[in-house]
């Protein structure tokens, strides 16, 4: 499946269903041998486990396009996350994400090896969450507090964005998708200042935006994604003369800077804050 | 004046010439009837002739640029289609287009009285019977007002009456100084209404002349296998193919 | 009706469409507002979506509705046969591959023209082979057994090609190439596809003497004066030069080289040459309302072209199957 289908199917769900352990539920003892099936698992286990205590990370944080942990993620042997191959990695616990790779989770639960599914990050706030549950499930719960105190002092330093007026941001996306207004990148946008245009057209969980409700709603800031090799119709829309003749500012995020509840995400709010400052007061 | 000349021209089909030097010429007012028993040649020596299909040696029609040829001579296959249905006089008109002319051309007119077709101008031309059909497209051949008409068995599947008004039509034809070749199966038809009379057998010329010098009862039981019965008519001579000879 | 009737009527249907086509879209806008916005520059978001969103979409749909009206009425008239139709007989599917590969490999970015002609040379391909194998004698159903081989064939290998491709989302796609759709096309297809499509058009009209010939058969036709070789190659051209560009920017859209010619033939006295102008115009006129309806029935859902099409366009080819099947 594409790389960015599966993404866009995580801004897509609703939190809270966790499958197999419960993210609460504890773990006597740490686990030594974790593999990772998930982009945003991965990255966030490379960034708290304890050295040797991850063994496997998925194919895609490999991906420079949807990781931004290619680096590191190179120095683990990475999986397709499929049942088989994780189950010869003998792991004694196995990260998820809750709606992906499902066959795979419940096959493994099946065979008994313990899964944690992570619900996709859809707020600032489940960037914190997710980042503490990470700790508990790693037994590396001191690390995973440093890591939030820093998140909260970099979005701190950031300060507070002008609370008026507040321009209005577009995500758009190839076939017009954006995500709706309860999304992780809908969080960045509106901590930054903007109004989301998802919100305002009433888009809760993302959908597909006509390229002609775009131009009639005349965004002051459209936010758009980098476009993969080769051609697609899809994302020909992009470069629709309609959309590049649109008066306002444009931004440019890649998927991976916003997708997953990671520290990095205090970028993508310093990138959105730099295009709403260069607005400035009169939208 | 000569309005058709042929020589030697051959075409053959794999190693095996179906027509093989054949030289003769058309004059002006000649209607000739083109016998042969089957696979003797006749439609292939018309079709050489018009420059349809390849062929060897010389014929004045064929040596002519292609949009030339429509101006010379007007050819009537013997399978007859009419692919859509367009009206009898819209199909007729597309003899005169062949020439440039336009549907109001007088010629038109003309083909459509010849064949007394009138009743059925405005009817859809592939709606009509089959002997109806034939003698539209006879019309359309004859609106194309050449010097030369070529026709492919034109009276197969005509009742009788019909058979007779198409041969006078050709007949008159000549008698206006055109010039017409028409194969025909029918010997009695040939003897009757045709000025000459050439007669094929294996791809060559066997005999060409007046009908009373060809249909001779040697030639008939050599090339046809059949012999004739002869009568005199106050109307003229009257040929009927009788019973077959040989082996 | 008399033609020049008939042809005034197709027009004020094309332009009635064509002005239905420009006020039908997402935006909550009134049509008097929107068609005022597309005449004079408000200067507002409203005239870019009437200039660069609407009217791109209805020029295209006219001039797609042109090529492909006007290639299926040629395609009949040479091969006289109502079951030709550069969609069902995969001329349009080897337009796609053609495009298809064009836009893969990066040669379609090569300069202005490259897409409107690498599908060109897939469609010259596509009807290459049909008139070769169901020309002269060939009959319906060697046609159309020919037709669904080449569908196949290209079909699948346009898959194959969209399947390799590094963009995801070009296997999504295969839909768009073998249904069509007109969705967010700009005034950059517009411009890509009408020369190559123009071109076409021209070759198609001239071949109308000539088709008006054919109705008496091959060899009637050769001794009225046309040149049958000539002729193929230009019918060859004209029909890859249309529903090549009009494949490079919207995709196969079938049944309209079907629909239009059998509806209007009755009307225009069965005339091949007439036919022309008229299927031209009334495919102008299908696409139009098609694109029209997609748009109401699945408001910025993108609904293919295609799907209308063959709703429409099946029943008739199975009725003028049955017809033929009388026949024989």
């Amino acid at each position: 499946m594409p790389c960015r289908a599966l993404l866009v199917s995580f801004r897509l769900l609703c939190a809270g269903l966790v499958t197999g352990l419960s993210l609460g539920q504890a773990i006597a003892q740490a686990p030594q041998r974790v593999v990772s099936i998930n982009l945003c698992t991965d990255q966030l286990a490379m960034l708290l486990a304890a050295p040797g205590q991850l063994v496997s990370v998925s194919n895609l944080a490999q991906d420079p396009r949807s990781s931004v942990m290619v680096e590191e993620a190179r120095a683990y042997p990475s999986n397709q996350a499929l049942a088989e191959e994780v189950f010869l990695l003998k792991p004694d616990l196995v990260l998820a994400g809750t709606f992906t790779a499902r066959a795979t989770v419940s096959m493994l639960e099946r065979l008994g090896i313990p899964v944690v599914s992570f619900p996709p990050t859809s707020s600032l706030a489940d960037v914190r969450q997710g980042m503490l549950d990470m700790g508990a499930v790693l037994h590396r719960e001191a690390a995973a507090a440093a890591m939030v105190a820093r998140f909260d002092a970099d979005l701190a330093r950031l300060g507070q964005a002008p609370a008026a007026p507040r321009p209005t941001a577009a995500t758009y996306a190839a076939n017009g998708y954006t995500p709706g207004a309860n999304s992780l990148s809908a969080d960045i946008i509106e901590a930054a200042g903007f109004e989301h245009l998802a919100r305002a057209l009433g888009l809760t969980q993302g959908g597909f935006v006509p390229l002609e409700a775009l131009i009639l709603a005349a965004p002051d800031l459209v936010v758009l994604g980098d476009t993969y090799p080769g051609n697609s119709r899809a994302e020909e829309i992009l470069s629709h003369p309609a959309l590049t003749a649109l008066p306002g500012g444009r931004q440019k995020l890649e998927d991976r800077d916003w997708v997953c509840g990671l520290p990095v995400v205090v970028n993508a709010v310093a990138r959105m804050r730099l295009a709403r400052d260069a607005i400035g007061g009169a939208p | 004046m000569t309005v058709l000349s042929l020589e030697n021209l051959t075409v053959r089909r794999g190693p095996c010439a179906v027509l093989s030097q054949v030289s003769l010429s058309v004059a002006a007012g000649e209607c000739i009837g083109l016998i042969g028993p089957n696979g003797a040649g006749k439609t292939t020596l018309m079709r050489a002739a018009l420059g349809l299909m390849p062929s060897e040696g010389r014929s004045s029609l064929a040596d002519l640029p292609v949009h030339a040829r429509a101006g010379q001579a007007a050819w009537l296959p013997q399978s007859p289609e009419i692919a859509w249905p367009v009206t009898v006089e819209h199909l007729v008109a597309l003899g005169a287009m062949a020439r440039g002319r336009p549907a109001g051309h007088p010629s038109v007119q003309h083909a459509i009285d010849r064949m007394a077709l009138g009743p059925f101008r405005s009817r859809a031309a592939n709606g009509l019977s089959g002997g109806e059909q034939a003698r539209v497209l006879i019309a359309r051949a004859l609106a194309q007002d050449t010097p030369l008409l070529l026709a492919d068995e034109p009276v197969a599947g005509l009742d009788p009456a019909q058979q007779i008004r198409t041969m006078r039509v050709f007949r008159a034809l000549a008698a206006e100084g055109r010039s017409v070749v028409v194969s025909l199966h029918d010997l009695g038809l040939a003897a009757r209404h045709c000025t000459r009379i050439i007669m094929l057998h294996q791809g060559g010329v066997a005999a060409d002349g007046p009908p009373a010098q060809v249909l001779t009862d040697a030639r008939m039981a050599e090339v046809f296998g059949v012999s004739l019965f002869r009568a005199d008519t106050a109307d003229g001579p009257v040929v009927q193919p009788m019973a077959t000879v040989g082996p | 009706m008399s033609f020049a009737r008939l042809m005034a009527g197709l027009c004020g249907l094309v332009a009635g469409l064509f002005t239905l086509s420009l006020v039908t879209g997402v935006a909550p806008v009134g049509a008097g507002e929107s068609l005022a916005a597309l005449v004079q520059d408000d200067g507002g978001p409203l005239t870019m979506v009437m200039r660069e969103i609407r009217l791109p979409r209805a020029l295209l749909a006219v001039m797609i509705g042109i090529s492909l009206g006007l290639s299926g009425a040629a395609m009949q008239g040479f091969l006289r046969n109502p079951l030709a139709e550069p969609g069902l007989i995969g001329v349009s599917s080897s337009a796609a591959l053609g495009a298809v590969l064009a836009l893969q490999t990066g040669f379609a970015a090569a300069f202005a023209l490259a897409l409107p002609l690498s599908a060109l040379i897939g469609a010259t391909a596509g009807v290459g082979l049909i008139l070769f194998l169901a020309g002269p004698g060939g009959g319906a159903f060697t046609l159309i057994l020919a037709g669904i081989a080449l569908s196949a064939l290209t079909a699948a290998l346009t898959s194959l090609v969209l399947n390799l491709s590094p963009n995801p989302f070009a296997a999504n796609e295969i839909v768009f190439w073998m249904m069509g759709s007109l969705a967010d096309r700009s005034f950059d297809h517009v411009w890509m596809a009408l020369p190559v499509m123009v071109l076409g058009w021209i070759a198609l009209a001239r071949c109308g003497r000539a088709l008006e010939a054919l109705t008496l058969g091959e060899d009637a036709a050769a001794s009225m004066g046309f040149d049958l070789a000539r002729l193929r190659l230009v019918l060859v051209g004209g029909v890859a030069g249309s529903v090549g560009a009009a494949t490079a920017v919207a995709g196969a859209i079938g049944f309209v080289g079907l629909v239009v010619p059998h509806v209007l033939r009755p009307l225009v006295g069965g005339s091949p040459s007439r036919l022309l102008p008229a299927s031209a115009l009334g495919g102008a006129a299908l696409v139009l309302a098609a694109d029209i309806a997609v748009r109401l029935v699945l408001p910025g859902r993108d609904l293919k072209l295609g799907v209308l099409m063959a709703l429409v366009g099946a029943p008739v080819f199975l009725h003028l199957i049955w017809r033929m099947r009388g026949q024989t």
